[in-house]
């Protein structure tokens, strides 16, 4: 009776404990109602930053045609060129070219030249094989199928060819279009003149009656295409300049949580038959770098990778964006607070994440930035992975969007179209986003003495962002680098003050690796100054013990032998008797 | 004038003299008490190396068995954890949570899975023959901390000195403090309870069990609680409002 008492006690006990112990968990606020001039600090809460971005001006389609032209207006894709700005629209179904000022230079409409008849492979299997020796099947497809003009155009891409027509120093762009719903990749000049079409491509692995839907496309420098399709989950497909089919490439992972794999385990065929299908989610968009790295981008994002992302995962399994290598490894640095995705702090709501819709590269210094459609924002990261600043925001104001579909960086300027609001708007980075990419180009070009002042001014604009005390860190370190023994630079620096300055940066950053580097120089200094006094102590105190330990036992067998006789005889008892009456 | 006056009229150590004056009239034997709780705290570091005579000494032994150093153990093992993890270098802190540091929540949760354990085991112990009481079982599982404390202690200094190369070494201690801690409080059940490996074994994973049961219902009856005191409040603002229309 009296035990039940106590133990119902003891759980009363137990449960205010509980109630004592108990804290309010607080849900942070997702973002969207914040201004964007914010950014995330070393402990990855949102924090105030000055503007990044200014909208220089809003394009619309009425500001560089004639009102012959609807106001209807899709930019799908934009992409830069010598300075070029190439808007595609896929409702107009053209190209227009802007120059510097944002003045029509030309507009692709019709192609000319030798164009080949559209070769349109219909989803019906036994018509796939007539479809594909291309004869007259542009009249089976029912009226869309002009094969001078672009159908529902969806990715572009601009290089150089090879001569220069015009005269004017520089070579002729190349256009390179998907013509997604004719089935077609175009190559043409800014005139329409036709160079090549790629079209019924023959894929053996995807059977006859696939559709070739190009969408994104980026050329590499041997000239080969590298084109996102519509349907397709194997990856980013390979197309020679020849036209000729080379290989699939860095398809994305399928992701099945554990706990699915073994409920699949369990389930009937029926069963199965009703659970969904894991495949790859397909790739939304890609871009290119000056060295080749290819950078896809995942806009359906599956469970596992949310959630793995909402506890800012950097696994890059579920990255939604990549860099691949030409064998298609993933090669993307993921040292930041995330792996690059976008707003570190998400909606509580499960069906809101970050939607990548496209990415644009900056080769000299390898930062990139990602566009999310969810919010509407766009995210620049460098390098190593660190988001730099952001921009942009969901809204019908100036400077936000509704249903952002594209970007693209040239300098200082951002170019973001979006597909619902009908226009591309320019933003100019402010002066602190411009002193960020000098000092980051610093940074990653390895002019480690010039980029400190550089970093230093960002710090002045935002003293939360610790990239800069990481570059300032860094800089720090390799010049202690440069430095031998006691040598000390034109500052009268030598390297242990380069470190200690360092320690204090990394410190800030909360950068532990390299914090541990800088600490290791320092501590191995340190160590040999007092090496002779640590060792010699050490000696001492070992020898001490020892000699310590033999006296003890020394004294022990004298006092043993003293007690052993003290119960035969007596004398040598007084005997130690009298020696401590003395002391 | 006025200030002055007033704080000669409060002062702290006369308000401490008065509590002292007060414990000696309530707790005669309050001092040496105290004195005997930390002399017997002592025993602990005898455990360390010999656990088999050391834990049976500290249960039978009426010189040695002390409830009361149990509980200052548990004390010590709190304080060094919550030192511990505020005062470690730089490269084996987590800056985040100090910040965030909330020192009740911190020590509850540090102590509350010794003191589930050994009320977790008491519950079976009784089903299964044990002869320890919970008092017992308390104060060995308290005694048991002791290697965690010290190899907690030992971090604290080596954290500053250690860089990310040597990070092996500074968890290998961690680690060591804990799997000596927690073999000790299985070694210590065993001899409190005078069971058999195999019994100790079973009764280990019962107890485990049980713990999580406790939990279960702690947080149950915390939730029922919070949902019995709204109903109340909202009767309250209901009355309220009723009243001011």
């Amino acid at each position: 009776m009296k035990q039940k008492f106590i133990k119902a006690l003891i759980v009363t006990v137990l449960a205010l404990s509980l109630v004592v112990g108990m804290v309010t968990t607080s849900f942070a606020l997702p973002i969207n109602n914040v201004s964007n001039s914010y950014f995330y600090d070393v402990n990855g809460n949102d924090a105030s930053a000055p503007l990044s971005f200014t909208v220089d001006r809003v394009l619309k389609v009425s500001d560089f045609t004639d009102m012959a032209l609807t106001a209807k207006f899709s930019p799908t894709d934009l992409h830069v060129h010598n300075g070029y700005l190439y808007i595609l629209d896929s409702v107009n179904r053209c190209v227009f070219v802007l120059d510097e000022e944002y003045q029509l230079v030309t507009q692709i409409r019709l192609l000319v030249g030798d164009v080949p008849d559209l070769a349109i492979v219909q989803a019906a299997p036994e018509e796939g094989e007539e479809g594909e020796e291309g004869g007259g099947s542009s009249g089976a497809s029912s009226g869309s199928g002009n094969k001078l003009e672009f159908n529902n155009p969806q990715g572009i891409f601009v290089v150089d060819g090879k001569e220069d027509a015009d005269g004017d120093g520089k070579l002729d762009p190349i256009v390179y279009v998907s013509d997604t719903d004719n089935q077609r990749i175009v190559a043409c000049d800014l005139t329409g003149k036709v160079y090549n079409v790629y079209q019924s491509i023959k894929v053996s692995v995807l059977g006859d009656n696939y559709v070739f839907n190009p969408t994104r496309l980026v050329i590499d420098n041997t000239g080969d295409i590298q084109v996102i399709c519509a349907g397709i989950n194997r990856g980013i497909m390979q197309i020679t300049s020849d036209g000729e089919f080379r290989s699939f490439f860095g398809a994305p992972d399928v992701l099945i949580s554990a706990w699915e794999r073994i409920w699949r385990n369990f389930a009937t065929e029926e069963q199965l038959a009703q659970m969904v299908t894991y495949t790859p989610t397909e790739y939304s968009s890609l871009t290119i770098d000056d060295r080749g790295f290819i950078y896809p981008t995942i806009a359906a994002l599956d469970e596992a990778a949310v959630s793995a992302l909402r506890s800012l995962s950097v696994s890059p399994t579920y990255a939604p964006v990549k860099k691949l290598s030409a064998d298609g490894t993933d090669m993307l640095r993921r040292k930041g607070l995330s792996s690059p995705m976008g707003d570190l702090i998400w909606a509580p709501s499960r069906e809101v994440y970050p939607k990548i819709v496209d990415i644009a590269v900056e080769s000299n210094s390898g930062r990139y930035t990602i566009l999310d459609q969810q919010t509407g924002r766009f995210f620049t990261y460098d390098a190593d992975g660190n988001l730099l600043y952001l921009g942009g925001g969901s809204g019908t104001s100036q400077g936000t969007f509704q249903l952002a579909a594209a970007i693209e960086i040239n300098g200082d300027y951002v170019y973001v179209s979006d597909t619902k609001a009908k226009t591309v708007t320019v933003f100019r980075a402010t002066d602190y986003v411009h002193a960020i990419n000098e000092a980051a180009q610093a940074s990653a070009n390895g002019y480690w003495e010039a980029s400190i002042p550089l970093w230093q001014e960002v710090l002045s604009y935002n003293s939360n962002m610790f990239i800069a005390n990481i570059g300032l860190g860094k800089a720090e370190m390799r010049l202690a680098m440069a430095l031998i023994d006691d040598q000390r630079d034109a500052n009268g620096m030598n390297a242990l003050d380069h470190y200690e300055k360092a320690i204090v940066y990394f410190d800030r950053a909360n950068e532990k690796v390299n914090y541990s580097v800088a600490y290791t120089a320092l501590r191995g200094n340190e160590l040999e100054k007092y090496f002779g006094l640590i060792f010699g102590a050490i000696g001492v105190l070992v020898v001490g013990l020892i000699v310590l330990s033999f006296v003890r036992k020394h004294l022990k067998k004298k006092k043993m032998k003293p007690v052993h006789r003290d119960e035969d005889r007596d004398a040598p008892k007084i005997n130690r008797a009298k020696k401590g009456d003395v002391a | 004038m006025e200030k002055t006056e007033k704080k000669s009229g409060f002062s702290f150590s006369a308000l401490f003299s008065d509590f002292l004056a007060w414990l000696k009239v309530f707790f005669p034997k309050f001092g040496v008490a105290t004195k005997t709780t930390f002399k017997r705290m002592g025993f602990a570091f005898y455990i360390l190396f010999h656990p088999f005579d050391g834990f049976f000494d500290l249960k039978n032994d009426p010189k040695r068995r002390s409830v009361s150093a149990g509980v200052m153990w548990l004390v010590v093992y709190a304080v060094v954890d919550l030192v511990r993890f505020q005062s470690l270098g730089y490269l084996f802190a987590d800056r985040g949570a100090q910040l965030d540091l909330n020192v009740p929540v911190r020590m509850i949760t540090a102590l509350l899975p010794f003191i589930l354990w050994a009320v977790a085991n008491w519950c079976f112990s009784s089903l299964m023959d044990g002869d320890g009481k919970l008092s017992d079982v308390f104060m060995v599982t308290a005694f048991a901390t002791l290697p965690m404390t010290i190899c907690n202690l030992i971090q604290i200094p080596l954290s500053h000195f250690f860089t990310a190369a040597e990070a092996s070494i500074f968890t290998f201690i961690g680690s060591l403090g804990m799997v000596w801690a927690y073999l000790y409080i299985f070694l210590a059940m065993i001899i409190v309870h005078q069971y058999s490996v195999a019994k100790g074994l079973g009764t280990t994973v019962l107890t485990i069990v049980g713990m999580a049961v406790i939990a279960f219902v702690a947080i149950l009856v915390f939730f029922l609680l919070q949902q019995v005191t709204s109903f109340f409040m909202e009767i309250g603002t209901e009355v309220i409002f009723r009243l001011n229309e």
